[in-house]
């Protein structure tokens, strides 16, 4: 070959090949981001990359949820079929309250709503301590500054997860494999290898509730005030051995019922509760190996209970400015007042 | 402004490579000349056009050096050429001293004095310590009349010629005049821009994809983890092994690809260096431009091996202390340096009794001492490199992957543990893609031709073509995930 026909050659080639790939990984869209439909639920839920959260934000759904990794098992199809209303989940693994109130800003500046949920572990702001944790809050800060544009279709990120998507499709995997799989596995954790997990016994080896410190009640007045009444706060439910362990541990529930408090008293939202001890909190198999997630199936009742006007609402509260701080006195009476099985 | 920028690969490159071969076309030879060094200003001023006042400054004040120096008599000064000599080498080490060493010094007179000297916290000005040894290397050479011609002009394109200005290869004035001054250096050549463009391809995938990826491990290991235990302590280390030759390798393949789009051809600074079976070998191998700055500036004027064993240990030692010295202000890099200076000083003296190995033992001796010793450069304090090279001799607990454990139960009695073996550097994949890596690695490293090799056997087929745009594709679309980070010798 003469050199300048290989260089031409690779020129050419450069040109069109990038734009090739971006037109590629649009259509096969395995982020399902045009549509859910025969996408594969893991990657429509469970992504941690400031990119892709960012070109959801852009692409302006309906509804976001936003929230940390408990959202990996919420269906976004849930909330379009009860709402009628296009929905991204947009959830981090591990989010800090900074990440969550970053999200929720920019969905409300460009005029969208939210489904918030209001976890206890996210509110902890001495986890912005640890540099890796700053080091993402920085990476998602940056990111969800940018405009959309066409180059974030042309990732290496992207061309992986689309070559994934082929491949199993190619195998034939069930697009909700990883739900069925979660629904179907059973659990055996008990309160002392929760508490181990977490490390509450342990000093502060574990980020999530160490040195357990809630974010300043403006801050969490100003989330509360951004919210209108098409959104949403949820504080989404874990087993109940985690709540035992909050009235025990560093004054977890105490510092988080407070916020709860601030919360839906400055919200025009509406606040769910899951919160408590019942029948669903009460059964392992509703959650994942530490109870910390809660199961697809679970998920699917919360949304039932909050959206489906047509059922008995037995499952979770609305709580109201009048009624919030008997809801959480009860809730922290019956806690402590339980017998442990 | 990165080479693995979107900046200079589609703009300041192709600006830069059309406007240079439009003025040659024009027959504006000195236009020319003068568009390379202003736009290779351009792309050093990007970090911070503040320090482009101090590489003009010493620029001048070495050209002005060098043209006194290389005049047979002096007529105007009436000082000894060596007297002048020294006077130039002395005001680049006292610059280079000032921006790199005085907080180091400082320090150090701190502690010994107990005294509270504020540190001056210098922004290392970068390249500093590239274009003062290139320079002081430029005035050696006037010193012994081995340079040629005196322009100005042709000086600013040695000293600031943008492929090779801020981390080497480190060129000497010889090598690099009578290029710039050639004919055939000034038409497009498409021979060259193909070697270039394949060249650059494989130096941006080594930086972009595996140095990058490394990186977080060797992140991970070295500077957020408080105990590694013995395979997290062996895959840090290697992590930074390997990190540190791609991204360094990566960094000079690219340099090279670059220079040869402007038909200039650099010096190799690699040849696959971990394929050394001795730290003589290694040396031959490693950054090969800054050794043989090393051998021809400081090792040989010492003595180097004609004045006795003794006086040739303490050579090589005073010559790798200040190499090691010169990559960074810290006794870490000065231990590195002693490291190597011993190392050398050992090797030489088993070579004088004649003692063989057999080639596989010399390697894993090679490399073993190349990868502990890259501890004590990478740490930033002293702890780090004790934490890492406790775990790497098993003081910090032993944990084997959790598949073993019904195997090897009875371990446990020796306190042997199971489960999150990489658990420190690689949580999510559960240290799948860390073993992956490092056996790529090993491969590459030990198994795969240089690119001083592909360069010489270099063949215009479809083959090659095909592989150049795939490793350039993947990293530009890498690039777009993640953000370009820096070369690891832009701090030394």
């Amino acid at each position: 070959m003469k050199a300048k026909t290989w260089v031409i050659i690779w020129f050419l080639t450069l040109l069109f090949s990038v734009p090739i790939i971006g037109i590629t990984n649009y259509y096969i869209d395995p982020y399902g981001l045009l549509s859910t439909k025969n996408k594969y639920i893991d990657n429509v839920t469970g992504l941690n990359n400031p990119t892709i959260t960012n070109m959801k934000v852009e692409l302006r759904a309906d509804y976001y949820l936003i929230g940390t990794s408990r959202l990996i098992r919420v269906h976004p199809d849930i909330i379009e079929k009860y709402l009628n209303k296009k929905t991204y989940n947009i959830n981090i693994a591990g989010a800090t309250f900074r990440e969550n109130y970053l999200l929720a800003r920019k969905v409300k500046t460009n005029k969208k709503n939210f489904i918030f949920g209001f976890d206890a572990f996210s509110l902890n702001k001495n986890r912005l301590a640890y540099s890796e944790i700053l080091n993402r809050v920085s990476s998602y800060e940056s990111k969800l500054l940018k405009n959309f544009t066409m180059h974030n279709y042309m990732t290496s990120q992207f061309i992986n997860a689309s070559k994934n998507h082929i491949l199993r499709q190619i195998k034939n995997e069930h697009y909700e494999r990883y739900f069925i799989d979660e629904n179907i596995e059973n659990e055996n954790f008990t309160l002392n290898s929760i508490s181990k997990h977490l490390g509450l016994d342990n000093g502060d080896k574990k980020k999530v509730f160490a040195n357990f410190d809630i974010y300043s009640e403006s801050e969490i007045i100003h989330m509360a005030k951004i919210a209108s009444k098409d959104d949403y706060f949820l504080i989404y439910p874990k087993h109940y051995y985690h709540y035992l362990l909050f009235q025990k541990h560093n004054d977890i529930e105490k510092k988080y019922f407070r916020a709860i408090q601030l919360l839906v008293e400055n919200t025009s939202a509406q606040v769910w509760s899951f919160y408590g001890i019942n029948e669903i909190t009460k059964n392992k198999n509703n959650f994942d190996e530490e109870g910390w997630h809660f199961k697809p199936k679970v998920s699917d009742m919360i949304f039932k209970n909050i959206f489906d006007s047509n059922i008995e609402k037995k499952y979770g509260k609305l709580i109201t400015k009048d009624n919030v701080i008997e809801y959480l006195s009860e809730q922290n009476r019956y806690i402590k007042n339980y017998v442990l099985e | 402004m990165l080479f693995n920028s979107y900046e200079f690969i589609f703009a300041f490159l192709p600006i830069t490579f059309i406007i240079y071969y439009y003025l040659n076309y024009k027959r504006l030879t000195e236009a020319s000349k003068g568009f390379l060094v202003f736009s290779s200003l351009f792309f050093y001023s990007w970090w911070n056009v503040l320090y482009l006042p101090l590489i003009l400054t010493s620029m001048l004040f070495n050209y002005l050096i060098g043209n006194i120096l290389a005049k047979k008599k002096n007529v105007t000064l009436k000082l000894p050429k060596k007297v002048i000599l020294l006077f130039g080498i002395i005001c680049n080490l006292l610059l280079l001293v000032y921006f790199k060493y005085t907080d180091f010094l400082i320090e150090n007179f701190n502690f010994v004095f107990n005294s509270e000297v504020e540190l001056f916290h210098l922004a290392l000005p970068l390249a500093i310590s590239f274009f003062t040894f290139q320079q002081i290397a430029y005035l050696v050479d006037s010193y012994r009349n081995e340079t040629k011609e005196y322009d100005l002009l042709n000086y600013a394109v040695f000293v600031t010629f943008f492929p090779q200005l801020i981390a080497g290869p480190i060129v000497h004035h010889k090598e690099m005049m009578p290029q710039f001054a050639h004919n055939k250096t000034k038409v497009i050549n498409y021979k060259n821009i193909a070697t270039g463009l394949f060249i650059f391809s494989i130096g941006l995938f080594k930086k972009v994809i595996i140095a990058d990826t490394f990186s977080v491990w060797a992140i991970a290991g070295f500077d957020t983890a408080t105990t590694l235990n013995l395979f997290e302590a062996w895959a840090t280390s290697l992590s930074y092994t390997f990190q540190l030759y791609f991204d360094f390798s990566g960094y000079s393949d690219m340099a090279i690809g670059l220079a040869l789009l402007f038909n200039i051809k650099l010096p190799m600074n690699f040849n696959s260096p971990y394929k050394a079976t001795n730290i003589q070998d290694f040396w031959r191998r490693w950054h090969i431009t800054l050794s043989r700055f090393l051998r021809d500036y400081v090792y040989i004027p010492l003595g180097g091996s004609k004045k006795g064993n003794f006086r040739t240990y303490n050579n090589l030692m005073a010559t790798f202390v200040l190499g090691g010295l010169w990559h960074g202000a810290g006794w870490t890099f000065l231990f590195w340096g002693f490291l190597h200076g011993l190392a050398l000083s050992i090797r030489r003296l088993w070579q004088s009794l004649g003692f063989k190995l057999w080639a596989w033992v010399a390697w894993l001796i090679t490399f073993n001492f190349v990868n502990l010793a890259w501890v004590f450069f990478r740490a930033k304090e002293w702890e780090d490199a004790i934490k890492v090279l406790k775990g790497m001799f098993g003081l910090s607990g032993i944990i084997l992957p959790q598949f073993l454990s019904t195997k090897l139960v009875f371990l446990e009695d020796y306190s042997i543990h199971f489960g999150g073996w990489l658990k420190a550097l690689d949580n999510e994949h559960g240290g799948k893609l860390i073993i992956l890596f490092l056996m790529l690695g090993f491969v590459l490293v030990l198994l795969f031709k240089n690119n001083n090799r592909r360069i010489t056997e270099f063949n215009l087929n479809s083959k090659l073509l095909f592989f150049s745009i795939l490793l350039f594709v993947t990293s530009i679309l890498s690039l777009i995930t993640n953000k370009s980070s820096d070369f690891l010798y832009f701090n030394f």
